[in-house]
């Protein structure tokens, strides 16, 4: 089952695994850090891929993980690439 | 409705009296190399003392000169030339004593009508400085240890811990081809140099430094902070928000999102600039003003940084020196431009007249676009 895991950075400078979004049927379905999982469940995340900024959601599924990494770059919480 | 306001005026008007003596980033990079071999030699052990080193040799130069034009104060400046090592306290009294004559020097050459509005001037270019503080201990401090980061699609991404006190994220950029990489390295530094000189004080210190994997970004981490997405609602302050679509509209940053600020004791942190200041598109608007009313009034700190860099000529030069170094001419005047478009929508009360500031873009769109 494809997943991405969404890892904090530490002040340590380790990073820790905060939330796994998974695909679940059609749609994603994320566990982890509930503000996070909520946020991202409600506020949706960036479609770099689409010239008119579309917005994506756990609807969208399999889209919606492999635009995960391209949303979370800045080092503080990042996205894996989608694993299997 | 808006008022009419002047701090454009000052901007345009404004010339710089000292521009040719201010210290530009080849500059800086030449005192770099000289504070290193102060350490090497042993002069200094570390760079604040390597600081004062040069300070100290290149005001006893001047010492000697001033001198022997004025025989009387002779005993004085033979005592301090008397010292073999560095020693602040010393350096400290040569400093006001150097302020001293840069007073003089500005009444005299009719920079400043009066001693005291050479102290105000000096007061002002010190808020300005080509680098902080946070920048030059970025710049030269050694690593103690250094570890990639995990995940995100922008290459080697390294979180690094500076010898003896903080930490930075180090962003070489290199998941990306040459030309884009090298420009979003830019543009993080950049962001914070806008951010800075104008006031906003949203991006932690950023400068670029080399690392193993070449040059990159170089940004001082905030500890104990969360992402907007880890944020609850109620920690984000709208204010700061809504001060955050302000600098965003400036830098034309299309990329603000949750990901990419940080919220910490209610204040804001903004990272993640290597997608903002698209070069060939300054002359557009920015719809990060959507959410803002047509009259919205700046935060009092705000209003007077920008205030601050309206009036003072010597900061603009300094940001556009900055900028010009980063993007070439055209380009750096096209920001210092846009920059100037911001400041014109701001009326007499303080407030930020959003159609104003969308009006100047559109009328000025063939200046600001650098083909």
């Amino acid at each position: 089952m494809p997943y991405v895991e969404l890892y904090k950075l530490q002040n340590d400078g380790s990073q820790k695994v905060v939330a796994t979004c998974r695909l679940d049927g059609d749609a994603v379905r994320c566990e982890g850090d509930t503000v996070l999982v909520n946020n991202l469940m409600t506020g949706g995340i960036k479609d770099y891929d689409n010239p008119d900024e579309t917005t994506l959601f756990f609807k969208d599924g399999l889209k919606f993980l492999e635009q995960l990494k391209f949303n979370f770059t800045s080092g503080y919480l990042n996205a894996s690439e989608v694993k299997e | 409705m808006c008022k009419d306001g002047n701090m454009s005026e000052r901007f345009e008007q404004a010339t710089p009296p000292l521009g040719s003596s201010l210290r530009s980033e080849e500059g800086a990079m030449v005192e770099a190399d000289a504070l290193r071999e102060k350490i090497k030699t042993g002069e200094a052990t570390t760079y604040v003392e390597a600081e004062y080193v040069l300070a100290r040799n290149k005001f006893q130069k001047k010492l000697e000169q001033h001198a022997e034009a004025h025989d009387t104060r002779r005993p004085k400046w033979k005592k301090w030339l008397g010292i073999s090592k560095a020693n602040p306290a010393v350096i400290g009294m040569e400093l006001a004593e150097r302020e001293d004559l840069l007073i003089a020097s500005l009444v005299k050459s009719g920079t400043v009508k009066d001693t005291v509005e050479a102290i105000e001037y000096l007061e002002r270019k010190k808020s300005f400085p080509a680098k902080s503080p946070k920048e030059l201990d970025l710049e030269y401090r050694e690593f103690s240890s250094a570890g990639l980061l995990l995940g995100g699609n922008m290459g080697s991404a390294t979180f690094v811990e500076l010898k003896d006190d903080g930490s930075a994220v180090y962003k070489p950029y290199d998941g990306q081809d040459v030309k884009r990489r090298i420009e979003s390295i830019r543009k993080e530094r950049a962001a914070y140099l806008i951010d800075s000189f104008l006031g906003f004080n949203f991006v932690p210190p950023t400068i670029i430094r080399e690392l193993d994997k070449g040059i990159g970004s170089f940004q001082e981490f905030v500890a104990d902070a969360k992402v907007g997405y880890e944020a609850r609602q109620n920690e984000k302050p709208d204010e700061e928000i809504h001060k955050l679509r302000l600098f965003d509209a400036i830098i034309l940053n299309g990329d603000r999102h949750e990901g990419n600020y940080l919220v910490k004791e209610k204040k804001v942190y903004a990272i993640d600039h290597g997608n903002t200041l698209p070069l060939e598109r300054l002359g557009i608007q920015s719809h990060h003003l959507d959410e803002l009313s047509d009259k919205h009034p700046l935060p009092l700190e705000l209003r007077t940084g920008l205030q601050r860099f309206a009036e003072w000529p010597e900061s603009q030069e300094l940001l556009r020196d900055a900028l010009t170094e980063l993007f070439g001419e055209k380009c750096g005047g096209a920001l210092m431009k846009r920059i100037s478009l911001f400041l014109a929508a701001i009326d007499g009360e303080g407030n930020f007249c959003k159609e104003q500031f969308k009006k100047g873009i559109d009328s000025s769109q063939a200046e600001l676009c650098p083909t």
